[in-house]
């Protein structure tokens, strides 16, 4: 569900979330925490999003039901590891919402957007028309050659592909394409890899396949913004 | 082969030493026209010829002006994990931007090549869908308002020819005509007894649903030169209205083309199929394809003969996905002979 357009309200006050989320503030007093990124367009990115203007900045609103790792940070997740500066390789990246507030929040960093689907793409080409660090990338995540060519080593892997074997797509990127000691963080929808198990044995073993390879550092299930959905944050051994 | 990103005049160029001589290709596009402007716009061709003129004093030939990278016409000029491995030799931010614009210009370029085809069947459909629905709703709301100046008009039973002779004629007219087409009259009844009411906003009304009516047909045709394009084999099979719905339902040509028969037999009638799983009532033997001519003539044979056309159906989603040519006329005589 989308919040009523309470656009440009003023006299308002946002405080950084803490020192491990650097760049995302949320909004003081009022009912609920709220998420915001400054926004590096300095306007919204979707439509119907809230915006806020302080102090000459715009900040945009990031809504947890329309964003996993929104939806993990809303749920006290302990970190996410990604910094300002910071290069990102993110695989699904649909119509880019979380793209856009990763772009926020990394600034002067690069965040190349994967997604399989052209016709999001199409969506997802304008966010990056507007940012200067989302490099649209049309690809197949599990074509390792094709993103090899395109692709540098980056500072942090985000995935969120609803797919069978997103388990090990995700701890083949973080081999070929996250720098050791860094970290990387898994969404999983326990219905796309089986519908008839229980999901918390599906995240169990997940886990366990993760650990394999990755420190599991936190993680979070994601209701009551996603049903039957898990986020994991690991952190690849140096 | 080794890369070098150098900046020339302002420009950001990827070069290599190529025979003694240097070969740089314009990453960034920037020397392509400006959006908007045509190839031929004279301010553009003169800000290339003084960018050009710059280069040169450097000593620069620039190849494929205007293309991000010599992708097509020179596809061994530029091996893209060379050129990735170049930029990241040279490592800062601004080389990461140029490998951005690389990765959008290779995205850009395949959304070119992706084939919407089967997209514009299915936006097409769902509008044909609802403009059906809309005229069909338009037209019964006319007719009613119709009978209350012109009750003669139960003499016509097609909405679409109604509201064509009310579009188009004056009321006593019609009503004369009208009246001319009872069979026994036993009492005479003048032409045009009542007095018209609103008359003038029922004829705009008239005309404005026929102009429904004529988009719907003009979608309709263009639906099937769309499938003629994309799928001729599952338009020879199953019909350009119902090969399209098909489509429409399945979501795309893929995964109507990975689908087994007897899901494309019941596609179409999902509600009749769940109301079957959870209180078990009768299972359903044929979604769209129930309005297929060969279907509606089976008779007694329906089940068996819906359950065929699927097959050939399935069949020819899969040539035409899979580019296999036409096979259709020959899937659709097969079908014919099986079902006589
Ligand atoms: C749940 S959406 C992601 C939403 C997005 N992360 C956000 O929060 O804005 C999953 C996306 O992954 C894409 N996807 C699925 N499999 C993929 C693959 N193998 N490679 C790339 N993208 C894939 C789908 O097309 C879909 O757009």
């Amino acid at each position: 569900m989308r919040r009523r357009n309470q656009r440009r309200r003023t006299n308002t006050k946002l405080e950084m979330l803490g020192k491990k989320f650097p760049n995302i503030y949320s909004l003081a007093g009022g009912k609920g925490k709220r998420l915001f990124t400054e926004s590096l367009t300095g306007k919204e990115s979707f439509p119907e999003e809230t915006l806020i203007r302080m102090n000459g900045k715009v900040f945009r609103e990031w809504e947890p039901e329309r964003s996993k790792l929104a939806a993990a940070i809303m749920k006290d997740i302990s970190q996410i590891g990604i910094r300002e500066g910071m290069n990102v390789l993110y695989l699904g990246a649909a119509h880019g919402y979380t793209v856009s507030f990763i772009s926020d929040i990394i600034r002067t960093g690069m965040i190349f957007a994967v997604e399989k689907a052209p016709q999001v793409v199409r969506e997802l080409i304008l966010v990056s028309a507007e940012r200067k660090n989302v490099a649209p990338v049309l690809a197949d995540a599990q074509d390792f050659e094709e993103l090899g060519r395109r692709v540098p080593l980056v500072d942090f892997v985000y995935q969120d592909i609803a797919q069978q074997n997103q388990t090990e797509i995700f701890t083949r990127s973080c081999r070929a394409f996250l720098k050791p000691g860094h970290f990387g963080m898994l969404a999983v929808k326990a219905r796309s890899i089986d519908v008839s198990r229980k999901p918390k044995e599906i995240f169990n073993e997940v886990r366990r396949t993760l650990e394999r390879e990755l420190v599991v550092v936190d993680y979070r299930y994601l209701d009551p913004f996603e049903k039957d959905h898990c986020l994991f944050v690991c952190k690849k051994r140096n | 082969m080794k890369y070098a990103v150098k900046h020339y005049a302002g420009i950001l160029l990827l070069t290599r030493k190529d025979e003694g001589r240097e070969i740089s290709f314009d990453i960034e596009g920037v020397l392509a026209p400006p959006a908007g402007k045509s190839p031929e716009s004279s301010d553009w061709l003169s800000w290339i010829a003084l960018k050009e003129s710059e280069l040169k004093k450097e000593g620069i030939k620039v190849l494929d002006a205007g293309r991000i990278l010599a992708m097509e016409e020179n596809a061994d000029a530029v091996d893209l994990a060379v050129v990735k491995k170049a930029l990241e030799e040279a490592g800062n931010a601004e080389h990461l931007g140029v490998l951005r614009r690389i990765n959008f210009y290779l995205t850009l370029e395949s959304m070119r090549n992706f084939a919407v085809d089967d997209q514009m069947v299915i936006q097409a459909v769902a509008m044909h869908e609802e403009l059906a629905k809309v005229c069909n709703r338009l037209s019964s709301r006319l007719r009613e308002w119709v009978y209350w100046s012109l009750p003669e008009a139960r003499m016509v039973p097609d909405n679409r020819v109604l509201s064509e002779l009310v579009s188009k004629k004056r009321p006593e007219e019609l009503s004369g005509e009208l009246i001319g087409r009872m069979k026994s009259v036993d009492v005479s009844i003048k032409p045009f007894g009542a007095r018209p009411v609103m008359w003038s906003s029922i004829q705009k009304s008239a005309q404005k649903i026929l102009e429904l009516y004529e988009l719907r047909d003009s979608i309709e045709k263009e639906i099937e030169s769309l499938m003629e394009n994309c799928c001729p084999n599952l338009k020879e099979v199953a019909g350009a209205l119902i090969g399209a719905k098909l489509l429409s339902h399945a979501g795309s040509l893929k995964r109507l083309c990975s689908m087994p028969a007897s899901t494309i037999q019941l596609l179409g009638a999902e509600k009749a199929l769940f109301r079957h799983l959870t209180t078990g009532a009768r299972c359903p033997k044929h979604g769209l394809i129930i309005q297929h001519p060969l279907i509606a003539s089976a008779g007694k044979n329906r089940g068996k003969a819906s359950r065929m056309l699927a097959d050939k159906i399935a069949l020819a989603a899969r040539i035409d996905y899979f580019k296999g040519g036409f096979r259709g006329k020959q899937l659709r005589k097969e079908l014919e002979e099986k079902l006589r």
